[in-house]
């Protein structure tokens, strides 16, 4: 603990999603505000460490997890899966199969990994690449809002880790809602059992900044 | 085999872009082009930092090897990696290929079998005899989804069962509860950290047991890779001979002298550094002369 009772909490997000789209470059512009083409594919997991100052009286240490695109076939996504608190699900606007996979991430993540309250862990997904972003898939990028209802995302938006587009704006918005749960979970009932909320999945998504 | 020029089916039910049928020549056009496409994303990308690998017909060519050896073994399919395999086996080939061919002094028969212009049959040959080698290592996760479910679910059944009898508690429970039957490369984890490494340096063992750092964290990389981020590329070649040279069982204990290689480092870090730890231990011999 720092001095003057300063808050600090260390968060492990994992950061899923079909190769190739992008979640390395993502944790790179996150974590070192840069940007290469030319990143090697992750094989298994990676990771990096984001320092944030969320309020004067809170730092905030983010363990992020970058796992390998291929690692939902497997069995060891349970491994990778443990302990964590949050999640970005990543798929590429210019790629209708990474979309379509995004359903089975999302399960995999909830077959896998709950909150000590039993919840599913708060998962944003990220349409990035929209730099890239075709006329054909932005048509259907504003039902986003229902999918992210029906498939249980907190929130969705639009990034692009080459501009630097929509990355810090989730991550606040996931930090916020893990801050939130951190509360509930802690502090009103130390068992976690009974805090079953009707709504199962939080607020109505947050709405992306335009791209 | 490109649908618009078969004309020999005229069946044009099956025939036609928009078949569904399984044997309809397009279906297999479109899932060679998907195929080639998953290829090619890693293909692109693999050791950035090399030129040789940056030219479009060097790509082109590990493309095809690889498209060639998945559809020779479509129960395997692609799995990311393969592709880091590939490469310096390539590139070795490319540059002995290359001295031979200026070397006047060389027999006849050497230029034969060193001829430039079958480097893609040669490697491909040489990729496939590795591949044999490692392949159990890349197969545990060639499982469809919904079997490597039934499979979790059996055993985490199995686990309930097991838990409620004290006198069947499992030594390496830690791990073991993670994966099911077919995965190899987790069983080879296992024996790597839980045996040999427990064995050969039991402190570092409990150190990273604390840290909570399973093997998978960074031992998925090693082994499917076979070190080859881990060193140097001269150095991996080094390493490569000597594990063509001593056999598969010789990946374990290079993992626990690594390992243990980085103990003392390892053993000052605590949790907060945990990822430090990690990155640490993933890169750790990459200033590492042979």
């Amino acid at each position: 603990m720092a001095a003057q009772g300063k808050k600090e909490h260390l968060y492990k997000i994992l950061v899923i999603g079909d190769l190739g789209t992008g979640k390395t470059s993502i944790i790179k512009r996150y974590v070192h505000q840069f940007f290469s083409p030319h990143y090697r594919a992750t094989i298994g997991v990676d990771f990096a460490l984001k320092v944030l100052n969320w309020d004067n009286s809170t730092t905030i240490r983010l363990q992020l997890w970058d796992i390998a695109g291929q690692e939902r076939f497997g069995n060891m996504t349970r491994v990778y899966y443990k302990e964590a608190v949050g999640a970005f699900v990543v798929f590429d606007v210019t790629r209708l199969s990474t979309f379509e996979a995004v359903q089975m991430w999302k399960a995999d993540l909830d077959n896998k990994v709950l909150l000590p309250n039993g919840k599913a862990i708060p998962a944003v997904l990220l349409a990035n690449k929209c730099d890239l972003a075709s006329e054909g898939f932005l048509g259907n990028i504003n039902q986003l809002d229902d999918y992210c209802r029906e498939k249980g995302f907190h929130a969705w938006f639009e990034t692009s880790a080459k501009e630097n587009i929509g990355i810090e704006e989730a991550a606040r918005s996931l930090v916020a809602k893990i801050l939130e749960n951190d509360e509930t979970i802690d502090h009103p009932q130390p068992d976690g059992d009974g805090i079953r909320v009707g709504e199962e999945d939080g607020r109505a998504p947050k709405k992306t900044k335009c791209c | 085999m490109d649908p618009h020029q078969v004309t020999a089916s005229l069946d044009v039910a099956l025939n036609n872009p928009l078949s569904q049928s399984e044997e309809s020549p397009w279906n297999r056009f479109f899932q060679d082009n998907d195929l080639r496409q998953l290829v090619s994303q890693d293909v692109v990308r693999t050791f950035p930092d090399n030129q040789f690998f940056r030219q479009d017909d060097v790509q082109q060519m590990m493309e095809d090897i690889l498209f060639c050896y998945v559809k020779e073994n479509p129960d395997l399919g692609y799995r990311q990696g393969m592709h880091e395999l590939l490469a310096p086996i390539l590139f070795v080939m490319n540059a002995e290929m290359r001295d031979v061919e200026r070397d006047e002094s060389l027999t006849p028969v050497l230029k034969v079998v060193m001829d430039p212009s079958f480097i893609e049959h040669d490697t491909y040959a040489i990729f496939t005899e590795l591949m044999e080698m490692v392949e159990p290592w890349y197969s545990c996760t060639g499982l469809e989804a919904d079997q490597v479910k039934a499979r979790q679910q059996a055993s985490l059944a199995q686990r309930k069962n097991m838990s409620r009898d004290p006198r069947t508690s499992r030594p390496f429970e830690d791990n073991s509860e993670f994966y099911g039957p077919s995965s190899a490369i987790s069983r080879k984890l296992d024996v790597v950290h839980n045996i040999l490494l427990k064995k050969a340096d039991e402190v570092l063992y409990h150190h990273l047991k604390q840290l909570s750092i399973p093997a998978q964290t960074y031992g998925i990389r090693w082994i499917r890779l076979l070190f080859g981020r881990e060193f140097p590329l001269p150095n991996v070649l080094e390493v490569w001979d000597a594990l063509f040279a001593d056999g598969p069982s010789l990946v374990d204990y290079m993992c626990v002298s690594m390992l243990m290689h980085i103990r003392e480092v390892c053993e000052s870090f605590t949790f907060n550094m945990f990822i430090d730890t990690l990155h640490y231990i993933q890169g750790v011999c990459s200033n590492l002369c042979m």
